[in-house]
């Protein structure tokens, strides 16, 4: 437990403590407000997409199983061996109210019918749409990855403010105050001791003063 | 026209026709909730045995579909073994289009470096490359070793792949290795149909009815590309049944898909095309309009159940009847794997 001197600079500097305290904590509150707000801007983008993908899912699912269907596994193993590419995403960082985001920019997938690889002839139309959809799908996991990276980051940061807030609502402050009130009560304790040690020096050194004017006047006369 | 005796062969396919699903039973499949209610619908079919087999092997999707494919295949080793020799040759021709898949398959996988076993377990169980053959010719090291060993076992692919193998070591650019040995398949193939007699003019019209479906998509599928008309002729079998070279050219010539079917209106394949056409609009899909025209070249190929039954008609339209029905059982079994709707997997499926 931390020692707490029953001074009066103590006081004030405990009392500038929770100044400091409740500014930090309306900033806190302030930051946590604003990156609320672009969590949910981006919570809106991330369900937005999260729908897009679940469609493209489903899509793709579909081409796939009719192309499983029609022109068979082994066909479309085949056909999966032309087919090679790299997926190039470039990752740079920018800050969103001092909370470090990834962004991620990337060369869109999709490729034109003669750039996958595999001869058009004896290929079906139902092979090119199942790399179509699956290279759609791929676009989208990669921006919503991104975009919830960011999301994430935007909760934590979020989690820790609010965890800052509560802290300094319910920890700091009440501690400070309780501080600066056991301070407060002592300083006065010590002010009302002062003031009776006053009385009571006072009280004997007329008591002292009487005796001697007494003392004086028996002598005298 | 000349015409051999497949009385017997005839007789035996007539039977095993007999066996084969009519559409009721599609329909009703189509109600069904999952799998396991296909599967005991399948037991009253001819299937019934391969499937259960293969199903305590591997699980309920897999197993169906490997059921069927044992079913199918132990279905045309028997007409292989019913049919005389010379039409033995001319069934080969139509199984010659396994070889040319087995071949990219190899190519493929040489192409990006994959491993034996991948290349191996991608190879399909068909075609008249033995497979000890295609197992050897996975082992080469690379592209340039496996057309080198084919040149050395005579195999006659090797010739285009030699031809263009130059080109490919220049720009890496497979699709025009592969393009060699479709044009090789359909010249070669088409080559060996000459002759007078019935039988080699039907195998003859199913290639050439399928060089024409083959066509029309690639005119399609290249509207989206922004080629020049010279460089889409480049994609073109010759060959075909209704669309000759000339017609062709001045097709690759139109740049808009919807022009395309305009310009095919007047053709045999116009009306299949303008039905493809209105559920393309809806869907934005040209898997659709194949669907279609796959559907029309089925059809036509199904038919010939009704030709002279003393031909091989009836071998080449059981075969087709055969396979469509076990690519419409696959169709079913995987829309409900995946929750497809019913209207689409009865977009999807061909029920002659």
């Amino acid at each position: 437990m931390e020692e707490l001197h029953s001074t009066r600079s103590e006081l004030l500097f405990r009392r500038n403590q929770i100044l400091l305290a409740e500014q930090g904590r309306d900033l806190l509150k302030k930051k946590r407000d604003a990156l609320l707000m672009e969590f949910m801007k981006i919570m809106d983008k991330v369900l937005d997409i999260s729908e897009k993908l679940n469609e493209q899912a489903k899509a793709s699912s579909y081409a796939l199983a009719v192309a499983k269907a029609v022109d068979g596994i082994i066909t479309l193993r085949s056909v999966s061996l032309a087919v090679k590419g790299d997926i190039k995403v470039d990752i740079t960082g920018s800050k969103i109210m001092g909370v470090p985001v990834p962004e991620v920019t990337k060369t869109s997938i999709s490729r034109s019918l003669l750039s996958r690889g595999y001869s058009i002839v004896g290929v079906s139309s139902r092979i090119d749409e199942v790399a179509e959809t699956f290279e759609k799908e791929l676009d989208t996991i990669i921006e919503i990855a991104a975009i919830e990276t960011k999301l994430r980051r935007l909760g934590n940061e979020i989690q820790k403010t609010r965890r800052r807030v509560n802290a300094l609502d319910q920890a700091v402050l009440p501690v400070l105050r309780e501080q600066v009130q056991i301070i407060q009560m002592a300083l006065d304790e010590r002010a009302r001791e002062d003031i009776f040690r006053l009385k009571k020096v006072k009280k004997s050194l007329e008591a002292r003063k009487k005796s001697q004017l007494l003392r004086e006047a028996t002598s005298s006369a | 026209m000349l015409k051999a005796d497949h009385g017997y062969a005839n007789a035996r396919v007539r039977a095993m026709k007999s066996r084969l699903l009519d559409q009721s039973v599609f329909e009703k499949m189509l109600g069904m909730k999952d799998l396991s209610e296909i599967l005991t619908a399948l037991d009253k079919t001819s299937y019934r045995n391969e499937v259960h087999e293969e199903v305590l092997k591997a699980g309920l999707l897999v197993g169906i579909e490997e059921g069927l494919r044992a079913a199918t295949s132990a279905d045309l080793q028997k007409i292989l073994k019913i049919i005389d020799l010379e039409a033995k040759n001319l069934i080969e021709v139509l199984l010659g289009r396994w070889d040319v898949q087995n071949l990219k398959t190899i190519l493929r996988g040489k192409h990006i470096g994959a491993a034996k076993a991948d290349i191996i377990s991608s190879l399909a169980p068909a075609g008249c490359l033995h497979d000890s053959v295609l197992q050897e010719l996975a082992e080469q090291p690379d592209i340039r070793g496996v057309i080198d060993l084919m040149a050395t076992w005579s195999i006659p692919y090797s010739k285009p792949l030699t031809a263009e193998l130059g080109k490919y070591q220049q720009n890496l650019a497979l699709q025009n290795l592969e393009f060699s040995l479709d044009k090789f398949y359909y010249q070669n193939t088409l080559a060996r149909l000459t002759g007078r007699s019935l039988d080699i003019q039907l195998v003859r019209e199913v290639i050439t009815r399928e060089i024409d479906l083959t066509n029309i998509m690639t005119l399609l599928r290249l509207t989206r590309e922004n080629l020049a008309p010279e460089e889409k002729e480049k994609y073109l079998l010759a060959g075909g049944r209704r669309l000759n070279w000339g017609s062709l050219v001045k097709l690759a010539q139109v740049q808009d898909a919807d022009d395309l079917i305009v310009a095919l209106e007047k053709s045999v394949y116009g009306k299949v095309l303008q039905e493809g056409w209105q559920l393309f609009l809806v869907s934005g899909k040209f898997s659709v309009i194949e669907r279609r025209l796959e559907n029309q070249v089925i059809t036509k190929n199904i038919a010939l159940f009704r030709a002279d039954p003393l031909s091989i008609a009836l071998v080449i339209a059981y075969i087709w009847a055969k396979l469509n029905e076990v690519v419409n059982l696959r169709i079913l079994i995987r829309g409900k794997e995946v929750d497809m709707p019913a209207k689409m997997i009865r977009q999807a499926l061909v029920l002659v």
